[in-house]
């Protein structure tokens, strides 16, 4: 039991929210995060879902609440509340399908609006293990990332290739941001809060407000 | 007062009405009762004379007959009426029933009036003469050895002041089924207690023993030996006389059924529809129509604009199911562009894949899938969770929200300080009909209620689910009821256990009902009303407060008390739980409370031997219980009956 309290504390909770076009693969990266194995004939996403797994980046316990998404467009209404408390935000696109990467500009748009504006967003292209299919290449979507002042990174949720590194790098730049202290971790609203171990029946309302290293 | 002379009296009186058409005059025949009026028969109480002006005379004037539980002489039929002149309750009981059927808020939905109107073409069909008009609305006269002058003696009602009488009641029969059947099938299938008080608590003492070896009363034992162990096939009496009464329903037609007799459909409708039945009864039920779209269907299957949305979705619908293979996902793909073409300004919403795709494996006809989507969509508002904006999903999480608060209020707190946000489940409860949620099995029987009764009953089944797992949410953090919510579409249990958690979910839902004003909320909010913003606005806490005062609803109590098994199992739920991830305790969780619902419906009080504080499903729980149903033990044949595939 001891081994479980200790996995289960953690310094910092931030929440994620990963949006993209329907078919992109958004579900599949978040499984193929939290289980590290792919997801195989999966349905798509009705309004949101949620997985979590705590990751440790820079010598701290980092606690993922992710919210994946659905990606046809009719969900928007939806699926905006969500953007609110967000502290990262994945942006999906399939390499192979040259609509998706054309729509990165919506999301981005979304994102900037509806989330804070110092919310980490990242772009994903995902699928790479298709190359023989891709449709977007690496440079112009770096290119683009770069432009729009975002991360960039590739990855297959068939075969892992990059899944836990979109997640880690964009939980670096939140964990450096808040060392910088551009965002406070103890406002709900940043989609960061110090957290403890939450095990046991007290629920985290008051552990929300005083940061507790374990470490 | 009781003497043979007005009986036959009027016996004969209905000997000579019967070559006529007695559905004109109802069962009773009203012409007869209007003949003897100047003269009715002396001697008798108030109460069992005819005519006369009794609150609700006019209304059954030309209708088949309510049958009630508690009065299973009641019933369509000549013989029926002769027992019922003697045998008719009281008047004031009468009204007290009336008046309970007039009460039930959430049923019926009138449809189908006009000129296609079921009972007007029955009439019809009857006046034919050729003598058949009733046999082909599955309406059997009495038997002839049943009516008098046959040079017989009539047989003596089992119930009554007749059978005091001295006559015997007949062996068995027809009316011996029946009642036999109505006690071991209380609610649709088994009922355990039932079987306990016939052969004893050891009937439920070992897990392993068969039934069939069970010391059964003379009486039953016959049965046994003919049928196999009952136990194992509790629903095997029930199973023809289940489709009967659901023939006979569909002759008089649904909706028509369902608007005069809403007790009696709402019972049978819980229990859960005959599969062979099923398609045939939601298209009746929802009005499917062969003409209008469905004659177009040729030139609307075609491409749409939302095409590639589509193509993208049909290979992620049911793609766990062997039975949706290639040639059902190419039906899929042209029903919803079908149905996009028919309705642009819906087009195409992720969700009705699922819809569309049910349908489909219920009905194996793909224009009539069409033609029922169609009518759900468009007649029964369905639409409006898949247009732009999605504005009636957001009236009915607000109403599912007010129910809840009211309802489960502890509940209601909980999720709010674990911030567990309404969309998390309801969204996808909502717009996929429970079809993402939960085991098909189960889906189905939801879904029988849900078509007839409208679809207001999602509200009454989503606060059912969550009023069943109360117990075990509260208990719950965010995660871990997150997993819950997931882990109940998993299929541990076997779809025979699924098809009757659906049925015990949509008893419990009896408990719940749709207060007035959440009706009127969902009247009084057209769905161009619905404001923009988050979903978890609060609504106006003011005009909740006026609507509920105007429909002063006392909230019902589930019937029954919470039984000393429930205290077990919530025990059990506290014992110090081994190392699992949080995916499989949710699971457990789940099932172990719908393991409490099976095993409240089988009146099992005290869980002995007591059951293991671990045990990790519902199998395992029932098992340890006594209770062996699993899909093991059903026949091909009873498979067969409840749709499910048995297990090997």
């Amino acid at each position: 039991m001891a081994s479980e309290k200790e996995k289960d504390q953690y310094d910092y909770l931030f929440k994620f929210i990963i949006i993209g076009d329907a078919g992109a693969g958004k579900s599949c990266l978040l499984h193929q995060f939290i289980e590290n194995r792919y997801k195989k004939g999966s349905s798509h996403t009705i309004g949101v879902e949620f997985g979590s797994k705590i990751i440790h980046v820079g010598g701290r316990n980092i606690k993922l609440q992710i919210w994946d998404t659905a990606g046809q467009e009719r969900y928007r209404s939806v699926t905006r509340s969500y953007y609110r408390g967000a502290a990262g935000a994945l942006i999906v696109y399939d390499i192979t399908n040259r609509d998706s990467y054309n729509h990165l500009v919506n999301w981005l748009q979304d994102a900037r609006t509806l989330a804070r504006a110092d919310t980490s967003i990242i772009t994903v292209g995902n699928k790479c293990d298709m190359k023989d299919k891709r449709a977007v290449t690496f440079l112009e979507a770096s290119r683009c990332a770069q432009e729009n002042d975002i991360l960039f990174l590739e990855t297959s949720a068939l075969t892992g290739e990059g899944v836990e590194d979109v997640f880690i790098k964009v939980a670096r730049v939140i964990l450096n941001k808040i060392e910088d202290g551009l965002i406070d971790p103890n406002t709900m609203v940043s989609g960061t809060h110090t957290g403890s171990q939450r095990i046991g029946s007290d629920s985290g309302g008051e552990a929300m407000s005083s940061k507790t290293c374990s470490c | 007062p009781f003497g043979l002379k007005p009986f036959f009296a009027q016996a004969s009186n209905l000997r000579t009405n019967a070559g006529g058409n007695p559905w004109s005059h109802t069962s009773r025949g009203a012409s007869v009762g209007q003949r003897r009026r100047p003269n009715e028969v002396e001697g008798h109480p108030p109460h069992l004379r005819r005519g006369g002006a009794r609150p609700g005379a006019q209304r059954q004037l030309h209708l088949p007959r309510p049958r009630h539980r508690s009065f299973p002489h009641r019933r369509g039929g000549v013989r029926a009426g002769v027992e019922l002149r003697l045998l008719r309750p009281a008047p004031q009981r009468r009204l007290l029933l009336h008046a309970q059927e007039l009460q039930r808020p959430h049923l019926p939905r009138g449809r189908g009036d006009g000129p296609d109107h079921p009972v007007a073409r029955r009439d019809k069909d009857a006046d034919r003469g050729d003598g058949q008009g009733l046999a082909r609305h599955g309406v059997r006269p009495a038997p002839p050895e049943l009516l008098p002058f046959h040079g017989r003696a009539v047989p003596a009602p089992r119930h009554g002041p007749l059978a005091v009488l001295g006559h015997e009641p007949r062996e068995r029969g027809r009316f011996a089924d029946r009642q036999r059947a109505r006690l071991q099938n209380r609610h649709g299938g088994v009922s355990l207690g039932v079987l306990r008080s016939l052969h004893g608590p050891a009937a439920l003492a070992a897990p392993d023993n068969a039934p069939a070896a069970l010391p059964a009363p003379d009486a039953e034992r016959k049965d046994l030996e003919e049928e196999g162990p009952r136990a194992a096939r509790p629903w095997r009496a029930d199973r023809d006389m289940e489709v009967r009464k659901w023939e006979e329903m569909l002759a008089v037609g649904i909706p028509m059924f369902m608007r005069h007799h809403p007790v009696t459909f709402q019972r049978r409708l819980h229990r859960g529809v005959p599969p062979t039945l099923r398609w045939q009864i939601w298209k009746d039920a929802c009005g499917y129509d062969w003409r209008g779209p469905v004659e177009q269907y040729d030139e609307l299957c075609g491409d749409s604009q939302w095409s590639p949305l589509i193509a993208l979705d049909i290979g992620r619908t049911f793609s766990e199911l062997p039975e949706f293979g290639e040639s059902r996902q190419q039906s899929l793909r042209r029903v919803l562009n079908a149905y996009a073409n028919h309705s642009p300004t819906v087009g195409y919403c992720q969700g009705m894949n699922f819809i569309a795709g049910l349908l489909l494996l219920v009905s194996g006809s793909e224009r009539e899938t069409f033609g029922v989507f169609v009518r759900l969509m468009d007649h029964d508002g369905l639409a409006g969770f898949y247009r732009e904006d999605m504005p009636l999903l957001r009236t009915y999480v607000k109403a599912c929200d007010r129910l809840v608060a009211e309802q489960l209020p502890e509940l209601r707190e909980h999720f709010l300080r674990e911030s567990v946000p309404l969309a998390l489940y309801l969204h996808q409860w909502f717009l996929t009909l429970f079809i993402k949620s939960f085991p098909l099995a189960t889906v189905l029987v939801l879904w029988d209620v849900i078509i007839c009764g409208g679809l207001p009953g999602i509200l009454t089944i989503a606060v059912t689910i969550l009023r069943v797992l109360k117990d075990g949410l509260l208990n719950l953090q965010f995660e871990e009821i997150n997993s819950i919510f997931k882990a109940m579409k998993e299929q541990k249990s076997g779809e025979f256990l699924s098809y009757r958690i659906g049925q015990l979910l949509m008893r419990e839902s009896t408990a719940v009902g749709l207060p007035e004003h959440i009706q009127e909320y969902l009247r009084s909010k057209p769905e161009a009303e619905a404001r923009e913003g988050p979903l978890e606005d609060d609504e106006d806490e003011e005009h909740w407060s006026a609507l509920a005062a105007r429909h002063d609803t006392p909230r019902r109590r589930r019937p029954g008390a919470t039984r000393k098994h429930r205290l077990a199992a919530s025990a059990a739920r506290q014992a110090p739980q081994e190392k699992c991830d949080w995916a499989e305790r949710g699971c457990t969780l789940a099932e172990r409370e719908l393991a409490c619902l099976v095993l409240d419906d089988l009146k099992i009080e005290t869980l002995e031997p007591e059951p293991d504080p671990v045990a990790r499903n519902l199998a395992a729980a029932l098992a340890a219980a006594g209770v062996c149903l699993d899909d093991a033990s059903l026949s091909a044949d009873d498979a067969l009956y409840l749709g499910v595939a048995p297990r090997a």
